[in-house]
């Protein structure tokens, strides 16, 4: 009876969490392996294949590659903003979420505009040399790949180290400056390892998401030269049917993303442990300004990684806004494609506002669902020890290395064994978006909940709060920062998704993003940017309010 | 607690608007007769020819249509044969020529030989079983921007001419069915030897891309003149934009035929709506909004097109691809063979 | 303020190589210290008093109701942390006013609280700051504020002022002492401060590896230690193993040590060999009829006195520590005698090893 009441709660805790993942996850899951019985045995033949080998080998090589110069181009920004108040920081934060938002298309698209053989760049260059010179080939090769991986996956290392450094106690930094620690020591010797963790996070979710890439890798890469293994995958399940080989490839792809994650937990275990203190962790060090000789390498900075975020979707914005339609006249600023939003399109249908709206409330219920989930969870695991927890945290990572083909297939499965109508679908899809959010929301929220010195929630419990509202009323507010992040990563990621909403969306429900493919499906391509646009717009206002909430001081 | 209070306020807002939001799905009226007609995504979109067809179908037959698209018309195929043992929908729409070999091995639809049939020509039946009814067709071709390319390319072989060096975008046939097509297209002009022909067309290529929004995107934004799309796509702009900048390039020896083609599933209740339905696919006011909408040529050939169409590839010949499951393996085995190095 | 006594009643518990046994009682309305040795298991005794540990055997009353299973907020227990764990994200008021709204007061009501409590640990005036701005010492009496307004029946500080400088430390001392017996409060204080443990207790005990060794007033512990490790670990003290105790006549016994042979007065049963003689610094003095014997090894100068060392000849575990007025004070390597009280030495069980 000691344990009981304790265990009790944890349980209850843990139910949502997990219901939620057997229900949205396990379940799809467990659907396709019926479908995909011998699998196993195509397993051998998969890993004998010159031809797979070759592809996984190369599946690794572009992630490990994009995740190298991701994080590199996000350290700088995470110290920026981290420790530094300067104009625009802000709106950096939050831009920098923006590529999240983007439909994979519009984001290809912003990237041919800029760095595209016609874009932007080229454009420049051939008016510098008077039209004279070749276009300069940015696109089109692996270092194209990348730079769109940069584009995409920087700003979580922006975010989560700039969150994990904003928190950083002042003291142990200031007790190695007086030691005698130049600043660059002291940073290597005392921060270093103490965000050692978040940087660790975010690599590995960087290196998960371009590992199972492929729409941009198709692009961008130019040819098949550049295949990853989800394109085999897509190809087998979607075109061929092929059930047994696609699983089977699937199967290879995520143990290898398991694996991955597996000496993740281990490395991770170990830094914390080891940086792991009975420090309060709440003192937080006052931002600085940037000035004297930090001014050059910050300006070095940030112009160019804003250019790499904003020059693309400032030119979706302004394509919105062009008229090449007729041949005589060219381009022209032209308000035409915006007829899209007053519903005076050809069809005579106003979409855009619901679906604005639509979008809205579906991104919200997943943020709110994510982190409330990611939150409950977090709480067991900061909570307690053991193998319960080792379970949960792989339990919520694993969607991380599942390819979202085979997932998709999971749901076309289920949706069709439940006849429901639309209610059902929409719960579906909103637990599909919650679940692809959920890996990222968890290790942001349990990151910071685990910093929190266990007296801080002790302190509540004696004051006479049960060990829910000890939660709620102070780790959660303590977490906050970390949690409006989770949030604002998991709208995006849900106003951005189109794969899951293309099944699970019942008809009649049209979100931005599927509003977006669907324009550029009927040719549409100046309506899908005006949409876009709306997009963009829409996000960073959002973003800018949520983040202003997460950053009102502690 | 106060906090708690707070976000337990916020967990229940959510789940209220989620609710309404399902609430305001399910407000439809059910009363009448209902078809549930699966399709592909663009097919019931806003922008697509569903929901007009469906207001006019109710509005002549009483029966409500209720779209389920799961996404393109490969998925929707996929969907018809994961649930065969247990149908839920009455009517597919949207699978099309090249998927014609598969649908039949499945086994998931029912013969009609619909009397609407007679108005359209022969040569477009692409299904003599006639499981798939065709609804409207088009050319695989490749268009181009005419302020960009003085000359079009006049063949295949033309295709890798120097001049044409880093223009071209075409779609991957590993993930799209246009880019299945090419490739059939130039095993069919080739023979055994289409490796070599793409050996020789890789100069021209810029990008391959996996669906052809992407390829068509790139294309419009002016990244490259030459796309591989349909030789209807013209009409759009014709049409939309009141544009003739781009236009389908007319190859010797013909263009492929993609028909696209609709049936009665399997084990439906409601035979006598389906075939009802299939008909009025294939009526006139159907038909032209069908074109419209799908910027395809009707395969009713009576109905008279707007003049935008003018602007459509009227192919010299019609090539005939075939797409069976058996050689497809080997065909992206030695495809993606060329592009190795 | 309803007051109860703290009891654990055969506490038994264990952790990974750590094993903690209690069985004691903290008096009701009384101030009691325990003083330990860091890792003596002091915070863990806290924890299980407030419910953030459960021990696997035995059970924790307070007064008369049996709480061992209730959860921290269903006790009535206040405690002051060591880092003092205020709520970084609320005011000094929230802070104190938290524990009143837990439990159930509405907001007005549990501001009257916090006010009044924030005025006997006189920081009104910070009311309104957050806790970042405030200093250590400022800190522990938000606290201690907020310990207190819950109205507890047993209040238990862990370490409260070894944050704080020396000054402030004191102060801060006789504010609790003060809190404590206005209040009139069961409390229990953990430090490992002696000179604090001495002058705040009205009861003291001792840990060490989780047991708690002796409890009686600080006086008693002082000069009747019951057991060797208090008497050392109490202050400095003269130690001698003994080779041989003879009985004199009741209660008097002459006991041999390497130092020299001593008279001993003792009440009680006298324990077995091996055991060692302790003798309080201030009960030497220097003489020439003094039968203890020993080298100055160490001369340590605190203002008004010399701090001595003697070494003993033949046993190098053997320390020999008194205090000796300025005028008369011994060089290092001097021999010297020294005279004691037969009555203020003690034969404890065990040798120093």
């Amino acid at each position: 009876m000691r344990y009981l009441h304790g265990k009790l709660s944890g349980a209850g805790v843990l139910l949502w969490p997990v219901l939620l993942w057997i229900a949205a996850f396990a379940l799809p899951l467990v659907s396709v392996a019926l479908k995909a019985a011998g699998s196993v045995s195509e397993l051998t033949g998969v890993i004998q294949s010159p031809y797979y080998r070759g592809v996984l080998g190369f599946s690794l090589k572009q992630a490990a590659l994009s995740t190298l110069f991701s994080v590199l181009l996000g350290l700088p920004g995470a110290y920026f903003i981290g420790r530094h108040h300067f104009p625009g920081r802000k709106i950096l934060r939050s831009i920098s979420t923006v590529p999240f938002v983007l439909p994979s298309i519009l984001a290809v698209l912003g990237f041919i505009l800029v760095f595209g053989n016609s874009g932007l760049i080229n454009y420049i260059r051939q008016s510098a040399f008077n039209g004279n010179k070749e276009p300069w080939k940015i696109l089109y090769s692996l270092r194209a790949i990348i730079l769109a991986h940069m584009f995409y996956n920087f700003p979580l290392t922006l975010r989560i180290v700039g969150d994990a450094w904003y928190s950083l106690p002042q003291s142990k930094y200031d007790a190695a400056r007086s030691l005698g620690a130049r600043p660059v020591k002291a940073f290597f010797t005392v921060d270093f390892p103490r965000l050692a963790p978040a940087i660790l996070t975010s690599m590995v979710i960087t290196f998960l998401y371009c590992f199972l890439s492929f729409a941009i890798i198709l692009v961008l890469g130019g040819g098949p030269q550049f295949t990853t293994l989800e394109v085999e995958i897509y190809r087998l399940i979607k075109y061929q049917l092929d059930f047994s080989r696609g699983s089977g490839l699937a199967i290879v792809e995520s143990i290898t993303a398991l694996g991955l994650l597996a000496v993740y937990a281990s490395i991770d275990t170990v830094l914390r442990r080891r940086t792991a203190d009975d420090e309060n962790a709440v003192k937080i060090r006052t931002p600085g300004r940037i000035s004297g000789w930090k001014t050059l390498p910050a300006l070095l900075y940030l112009i160019p990684a804003l250019f790499l975020i904003i020059a693309p979707l400032i030119s979706i914005v302004v394509y919105s806004f062009l008229n090449r339609a007729t041949r005589a006249s060219g381009l022209h600023l032209s308000l035409t494609h915006w007829r899209i939003l007053s519903g005076s399109t050809r069809v005579g249908v106003s979409v855009p506002l619901k679906a604005v709206i639509r979008t809205f409330i579906l991104g919200i219920s997943v943020a709110g669902i994510t982190t409330f989930t990611a939150a409950l969870a977090g709480w067991y695991t900061a909570h307690r020890k053991g193998s319960v927890v080792k379970l949960i945290e792989t339990m919520l990572f694993i969607p991380m290395g599942v390819s979202t083909v085979i997932l998709g297939l999971g749901y076309l499965i289920l949706t069709n064994s439940i006849p429901g109508g639309k209610a059902l679908r929409l719960a579906a899809l909103t637990a599909a978006h919650t679940i692809m959010a959920l890996p990222f929301a968890y290790r942001i929220i349990s990151g910071r909940l685990k910093l929190i010195s266990p007296r801080i929630p002790q302190a509540a419990r004696a004051s006479g709060a049960g060990p829910i509202s000890a939660f709620f009323s102070v780790e959660l507010p303590l977490a906050r920062g970390a949690i409006v992040t989770a949030a604002v990563f998991s709208m995006a990621l849900s106003a951005g998704e189109l794969n899951a909403t293309i099944i699970l969306a019942p008809s009649g429900f049209t979100t931005i993003t599927l509003a977006i493919y669907r324009l550029i499906g009927s040719y549409d391509l100046f309506g899908a940017c005006a949409l876009g646009t709306v997009l963009i717009v829409i996000s960073i206002i959002s973003f800018l309010t949520l983040d202003k909430y997460g950053e009102q001081t502690l | 607690m106060k906090p708690t209070r707070i976000f337990l306020l916020i967990e229940a807002v959510l789940l209220l608007l989620t609710h309404s939001l399902f609430a305001a799905g399910n407000t439809e009226k059910e009363q009448s007769k209902t078809l549930i007609v699966y399709c592909y995504d663009s097919f019931s979109s806003e922008w697509g020819a569903g929901p007009q067809i469906a207001e006019s179908f109710l509005k002549e037959n009483g029966i409500n249509l209720i779209y389920n698209a799961p996404g393109d018309g490969v998925t929707v195929l996929n969907q018809l044969i994961l649930e065969k043992e247990n149908p839920m929908g009455d009517v597919v729409v949207g699978l099309d020529s090249s998927l014609l070999e598969r649908t039949l091995d499945a086994e998931i639809l029912d013969t009609y030989d619909s009397p609407a049939l007679k108005n359209v020509p022969d040569e477009l039946i692409f299904d003599t079983s006639y499981h798939l009814l065709p609804y409207d067709y088009g050319h695989f071709a490749i268009c181009y921007d005419s302020e960009k390319l003085e000359v079009p390319p006049v063949s295949l072989e033309d295709l890798t001419s120097e001049k044409y060096s880093d223009s071209l975008i075409l779609m991957d046939p590993r993930t799209s069915t246009p880019g299945l097509g090419f490739l059939l297209w130039t095993e069919a002009v080739y023979g055994d030897k289409w490796p070599d022909y793409w050996q020789r067309l890789k100069p021209s290529i810029l990008t391959i891309t996996q669906g052809w929004s992407q390829g068509y995107t790139l294309f419009t934004a002016g990244e490259a003149p030459m796309v591989l799309s349909y030789g209807t796509s013209p009409v759009y702009h014709a049409e939309y934009e009141d544009s003739k900048r781009y236009r389908a390039a007319g190859f010797s020896g013909g263009n492929p035929l993609q028909v696209e083609g609709m049936g009665i599933i399997k084990g439906t209740k409601n035979r006598r709506e389906a075939e009802l339905f299939i008909d009025f696919m294939l009526g006139e006011e159907s038909q032209k909004t069908l074109a419209l909408s799908n910027i395809m040529f009707p395969a009713n050939a009576e109905v008279v097109l707007p003049e935008s169409f003018n602007t459509a590839l009227r192919p010299e010949k019609n090539i005939t691809i075939t797409n069976t499951t058996g050689n497809i393996d080997a065909m992206i085995n030695r495809w993606t063979g060329v592009f190795s190095h | 303020m309803k007051t109860s006594a703290l009891i654990f009643k055969s506490i038994e518990f264990r952790r990974e190589g750590f094993y903690l046994r209690a069985d004691n009682t903290f008096p009701a309305g009384k101030l009691t210290v325990i003083l330990g040795p860091s890792g003596s298991g002091k915070t863990t005794l806290l924890d299980l008093a407030a419910g953030f540990l459960k021990p696997d055997r035995g059970s924790i009353m307070e007064g008369s109701q049996d709480v061992t299973s209730l959860s921290p907020e269903k006790r009535r227990v206040g405690v002051v942390f060591q880092d003092n764990a205020l709520f970084p994200h609320l005011s000094v008021k929230d802070n104190v006013a938290f524990g009143p709204r837990a439990r159930g007061m509405g907001r007005r009501q549990a501001g009257m609280v916090a006010d009044r409590y924030l005025e006997m640990t006189r920081i009104s005036r910070y009311a309104q700051k957050k806790p970042s701005s405030l200093s250590g010492g400022e800190k522990q009496r938000v606290s201690l504020a907020r310990a207190l307004a819950i109205e507890p029946e047993i209040l238990l500080l862990d370490e409260p002022f070894s944050s704080l400088d020396a000054s402030l430390r004191r102060d801060m001392r006789n504010e609790v002492r003060r809190i404590q017996r206005e209040t009139g409060i069961t409390a229990v204080l953990v430090t490992h401060d002696q000179e604090e443990a001495l002058s705040l207790a009205d009861y003291l005990t001792v840990m060490r590896d989780g047991e708690i060794t002796q409890m009686g007033s600080p006086a008693e512990l002082w000069n009747f230690p019951d057991n060797l490790f208090t008497a050392l670990f109490l202050g400095r003290s003269t130690r001698l193993k003994i080779d041989k105790i003879s009985i004199l006549k009741s209660n008097l016994y002459s006991v041999e040590t390497a130092a020299g042979s001593i008279w001993v007065e003792q009440e009680g049963e006298i324990p077995d060999l091996p055991a060692t003689l302790i003798i309080r610094p201030e009960n030497l003095r220097v003489s020439n009829s003094g039968k203890i014997r020993g080298t100055v090894i160490e001369a340590e100068y605190s203002g008004d006195q010399w701090k001595i060392n003697l070494s003993v000849p033949g046993n190098s575990s053997d320390q020999i520590e008194f205090n000796c007025p300025d005028a008369a004070a011994p060089i290092i390597g001097d021999s010297v005698t020294l005279l004691h009280q037969p009555g203020s030495v003690r034969i404890l069980p065990g040798v120093v090893s």
